[in-house]
């Protein structure tokens, strides 16, 4: 709970910061400057909190906790310290599966909240220092414009995320075999597929969400 | 007490068991005997249910336990093992790793930590390892907190 959730929040609020500010530069530069002020502010809110924040935040964690996961239970798999559970009817699935599963889906969309506000923040902070932007104005545009529906399908997606983190890494961590190198194997593949299970789930849910 | 017929195990297309017959009474010891890599360890994890043999059955007083290619359901048979790579859980401290079965059991704390002192004293280790981790022990210190692991539940 505490790895996947607070230790992350450094690289996901990071991340997230510069997503919005890079966004907000974007959308100033390569549209309309004419009202400017509520485009970016609208824009930078929905396509954090819609997509970017739940998306790049579900690929950072990704990389962060699915492999250790899987280098995790890999090692336990290879020193045949998962054998040894089944011999003392500990049941590996529930002792070792069911508790990092439950954590990815509860601690993601936790973090992506912060993430959402951290991006939000950095789309405000290059509009107020770089584009002149009134600030308050700014958040006043953003509040106005956001709706609950923004905010909740990303972090259902979030939820869907962290599950599809968890369960890659113990899939790949369980099913590694061969040592040292396979540990390193079943770590690769676990972020791989992870990360593409992501964006593919991604799509699909926002089709799901948003074309109707 | 443990008997098995006529038991297979391939990997692949590598012939590990081939038509293993073994019959062990109750209250017996016996060794399995033979050159490195024959299949020794594969036989006891078949009958432990760690590896699914391909043929042949397995029982265990007088419950058949493995039959037709499968293995019962809810046939959880009470059998300590002492890996040969050890499998000590490396982010458990020893005490835990020794008394992990009882831990899993519900049983009271203050009892496994006791339980477990008492445990490793049996196998010659003081009571200065209960709270260390298996990397600090020494490999032979590893080895013998495996046995009271593997054999004291
Ligand atoms: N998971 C596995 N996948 C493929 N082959 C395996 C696997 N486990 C064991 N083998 C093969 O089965 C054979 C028997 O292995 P086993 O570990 O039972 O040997 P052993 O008799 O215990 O040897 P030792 O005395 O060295 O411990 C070996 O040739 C080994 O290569
Ligand atoms: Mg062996």
């Amino acid at each position: 709970m505490i790895f996947i959730g607070y230790f992350s929040l450094p690289v996901v609020s990071l991340t997230s910061f510069f997503t919005g500010g890079a966004l907000a530069l974007q959308i100033y530069y390569g549209g309309n400057q004419f009202n400017s002020e509520a485009i970016v502010s609208s824009i930078v809110a929905l396509g954090i909190t819609r997509e970017l924040g739940p998306v790049l935040g579900g690929i950072v964690v990704a990389g962060r906790v699915s492999s250790a996961i899987a280098a995790e239970l890999g090692t336990m798999k290879v020193t045949e310290q998962i054998d040894a559970l089944k011999t003392l009817s500990a049941d590996p699935i529930s002792y070792l599966i069911v508790p990092r599963i439950i954590s990815g889906i509860i601690m993601l969309p936790i973090l992506i909240i912060f993430a959402d506000i951290i991006g939000i923040m950095g789309g405000w902070f290059i509009g107020t220092q770089s584009l002149g932007f009134n600030g308050s104005a700014y958040i006043q545009n953003t509040i106005d414009f956001l709706e609950v529906n923004d905010i909740s399908s990303g972090l259902i997606k979030a939820s869907f995320f962290g599950f599809i983190i968890t369960i890659m890494g113990c899939y790949q961590g369980f099913n590694s075999n061969g040592g040292a190198q396979g540990v390193g194997k079943a770590t690769t593949n676990a972020v791989v597929s992870a990360s593409v299970l992501i964006l593919a789930s991604n799509y699909i849910m926002t089709n799901l969400f948003f074309a109707s | 007490m443990i008997k098995i017929e006529n038991l297979h195990k391939y990997f692949e297309n590598k012939k590990v068991l081939n038509g293993v017959n073994l019959d062990i009474e109750e209250g017996t010891s016996s060794v399995i005997i033979g050159g490195s890599g024959t299949g020794k360890s594969v036989l006891i994890k078949c009958i432990l249910g760690l590896l699914t043999p391909e043929e042949g059955k397995i029982s265990i007083k007088n419950n058949f336990i493995f039959e037709n290619g499968k293995f019962k359901k809810n046939s959880k048979i009470k059998i300590g093992m002492l890996f040969q790579g050890g499998a000590l859980f490396d982010s458990l401290r020893i005490w835990q790793n020794v008394s992990f079965y009882n831990i899993q059991n519900g049983k009271n704390k203050k009892f496994c930590f006791e339980d477990a002192i008492l445990n490793l004293e049996k196998v010659g280790l003081s009571k200065d390892v209960v709270n260390l981790y298996p990397s600090e022990l020494s490999g032979g210190m590893q080895k013998k907190s495996c046995f009271s692991k593997g054999y004291f539940h």
